[in-house]
């Protein structure tokens, strides 16, 4: 079918779309924002975050604010391109 | 969890999309409370309330027609603008202040890009509105502060609504057709004022408070 073929696999969890989502629209976004827009526990989250930066969808940056550290999480120039190709998948198979 | 339907997906990437990248956390109850304050304030002074100070009483009308004793017209001119000021001020410290407590509850900090994005939004058409403002005090054009002011902040509401909850738009649009009122009926500014800064601050920020403070 149409539309199928352009759909990536990464994205196949609803954790992945919905990361993926605030990534595109924001600029170094930190583990915690990531953790409560989505609802998620710590574990469940981690295990999500690491599958897209394996893949180079994502790219991570660790730094100290004064003592506590901060994780933020940007998307790549492949993750954005993956990302789009797979929502115009989705829109294709909702044209039909 | 696995895909369901294409449909459920879109929704979903347009919801955190939204979600993520717009700026809520200003509270319900500092929008009112800021609201009361610039109630209070204008009242103050447009009910010619405490100026027994200056033993000759003058009203906002005679203060923008520049009818009166020139020192008595300026010592209520500087009070006008110090009570305005400090509404401006405590406001402004009140929004910030409950803003980081309510960012700092869910975890998200204060200065990401969505809330710079409001700020900038806000601020162009606000600062740009507080300069043509002196230049009309410069000119003596009293008048037309307080209309200019509620417009100025009503293109400011309207231009960071995008990236803070829609409703601002309609707050703003509210605020721009006051100015525009109040800058035809010259000498009704504090009047509309009341009106705009206050009343609907207060509506607006009891409707945030129900809608999204209370989840």
């Amino acid at each position: 079918m149409e539309g199928f073929d352009l759909l990536n696999k990464a994205f196949d969890s609803r954790v992945r779309l919905g990361l993926m989502s605030i990534l595109i629209v924001n600029q170094w976004v930190s583990y915690k924002e990531i953790k409560n827009l989505l609802d998620l526990t710590d574990g469940n989250l981690a295990s999500h975050i690491q599958a897209l930066e394996k893949n180079n969808f994502i790219e991570i940056k660790k730094q100290f604010i004064g003592k506590k550290p901060l994780t933020t999480y940007r998307v790549t120039k492949i993750g954005e391109n993956a990302f789009k190709q797979h929502i115009s998948g989705l829109e294709k198979l909702i044209n039909k | 969890m696995k895909n369901s339907k294409p449909e459920n997906d879109i929704g979903l990437i347009k919801d955190l999309m939204e979600r993520s990248s717009k700026f809520s956390n200003i509270s319900g109850i500092a929008v009112l409370f800021t609201g009361f304050l610039a109630l209070i304030g204008a009242s103050f002074i447009y009910f010619d309330i405490g100026f027994s100070v200056s033993e000759v009483h003058i009203s906002y009308n005679q203060l923008i027609s520049q009818n009166g004793k020139p020192d008595v017209l300026n010592l209520k001119l500087k009070l006008l603008i110090s009570i305005a000021s400090l509404i401006l001020i405590a406001s402004l410290i009140t929004l910030y202040f409950t803003a980081r407590n309510k960012s700092g509850k869910e975890g998200i900090a204060l200065f990401n890009s969505s809330f710079s994005r409001t700020l900038k939004s806000l601020f162009t058409p606000l600062l740009s509105g507080g300069v043509f403002c002196l230049f009309l005090l410069h000119h003596q054009m009293y008048g037309l502060v307080a209309p200019a002011t509620l417009i100025f902040y009503g293109l400011g509401l309207i231009s960071c609504s995008k990236f803070s909850y829609y409703e601002l738009e309609f707050l703003g649009y509210l605020e721009l057709v006051l100015g525009f009122i109040a800058s035809y009926f010259m000498g009704t500014g504090l009047l509309f004022w009341i009106i705009g800064f206050g009343i609907g601050h207060i509506l607006f920020g009891y409707y945030i408070h129900i809608k999204y403070d209370k989840k």
